[in-house]
């Protein structure tokens, strides 16, 4: 077998959820890397493998398979995705994509770099906006805990418009959003000295 | 990635000596292309207010008023602690040019991203 049709066998397994079928395609000492949104992990071994992908995709409902494709790159494979899911827990459904660049020798597949969008939300043209006035809380007072309460509150994919006057919740809130996996969607600022900050919910 | 070295400074005007050397430190990362923040904490933060490094002098040391202008035309940024500066009435119409107040999680992010710290006791 060469690691083109490994590979081949691997994209099956994987579009298809049969975790057994991907440690399979695997070498059984198989070294992945993987670099994912904010963090990059390191996984060993075709069962642990399949295990982080049962865990990604295993039980999504629905699920489908958007795109995929195979394709040589001089002596390593690349093989790639798109999934369109709704995770189990989930409230609103996400995309991801992932590309692995695959290398292995005797047709099987040694190692592979993986690149992963991480979940996320479909664009939606009709994003609800929900209005906070978080007035002076600052750094020490709770905002945190009440921004947090609030997107909480918020679908993923809608947005917080939060205003404040308090100046260390300005430069605060677009890097705890960040922080906390959101987008900054838009920032504001008011002739009264107040700010605007504009959320979208990530996660 | 943030390449940022944040010197952190936690003495006011009281503590003449230790509020200085902070900005000793930072003032040379600054002048050396480094990206440069004393993040102002406690008593310090009155030093990023319009006149708040007036009289802040200590015997072999250059005087704050000179070092804080010094280090800002170097690039270098004064971050003003926000749980600090609200207790003590400092509002964002007193801060001195090239400082602002922010709050824990400017500093955090910068952090996560990689930033590297210098504390000064």
């Amino acid at each position: 077998m060469t690691t083109e049709a490994a590979a081949t066998a691997l994209l099956a397994a994987i579009t298809s959820r049969d975790m057994a079928a991907t440690a399979a395609a695997l070498h059984r000492e198989v070294r992945v890397r993987a670099l994912l949104p904010g963090q990059v992990e390191l996984i060993d071994g075709s069962p642990e493998v399949a295990a982080r992908l049962e865990a990604w995709f295993g039980g999504a409902e629905p699920f489908e398979v958007v795109t995929k494709e195979v394709r040589p790159v001089g002596d390593k494979v690349a093989i790639a995705y798109r999934f369109r899911l709704t995770r189990p827990g989930a409230d609103a459904p996400t995309e991801i994509e992932q590309t692995w660049m695959c290398a292995g020798t005797n047709g099987t597949i040694e190692t592979a770099d993986v690149l992963c969008s991480g979940f996320r939300p479909l664009a939606r043209s009709t994003a609800t906006t929900h209005d906070y006035d978080a007035g002076s809380l600052g750094c020490a007072d709770g905002l945190t805990a009440a921004f947090k309460e609030r997107l909480t509150g918020v679908g993923v994919g809608d947005l917080l418009r939060v205003t404040t006057i308090d100046p260390s919740a300005k430069e605060d809130l677009p890097a705890l959003a960040r922080l906390m996996g959101h987008t900054v969607r838009s920032v504001e600022a008011h002739t009264d000295g107040a700010l605007t900050i504009t959320v979208e919910r990530g996660r | 990635m943030s390449e940022k070295l944040i010197f952190n400074c936690t003495n006011g005007p009281e503590s003449p000596e230790r509020a200085i050397l902070p900005f000793v430190a930072a003032n040379i990362a600054a002048a050396a292309g480094q990206e440069a923040v004393v993040l102002c904490t406690i008593e310090a933060v009155r030093l990023g207010t319009e006149g708040g490094t007036a009289g802040v002098e200590s015997p072999g040391l250059p005087t704050l008023t000179d070092l804080f202008a010094e280090f800002i035309g170097n690039g270098g940024t004064v971050w003003l602690c926000g749980a600090c500066t609200k207790p003590r009435g400092i509002t964002e119409d007193v801060v001195a040019k090239g400082a602002v107040i922010v709050g824990a999680a400017k500093v955090v992010e910068e952090v996560v991203a990689g930033a590297k710290t210098v504390a000064f006791a």
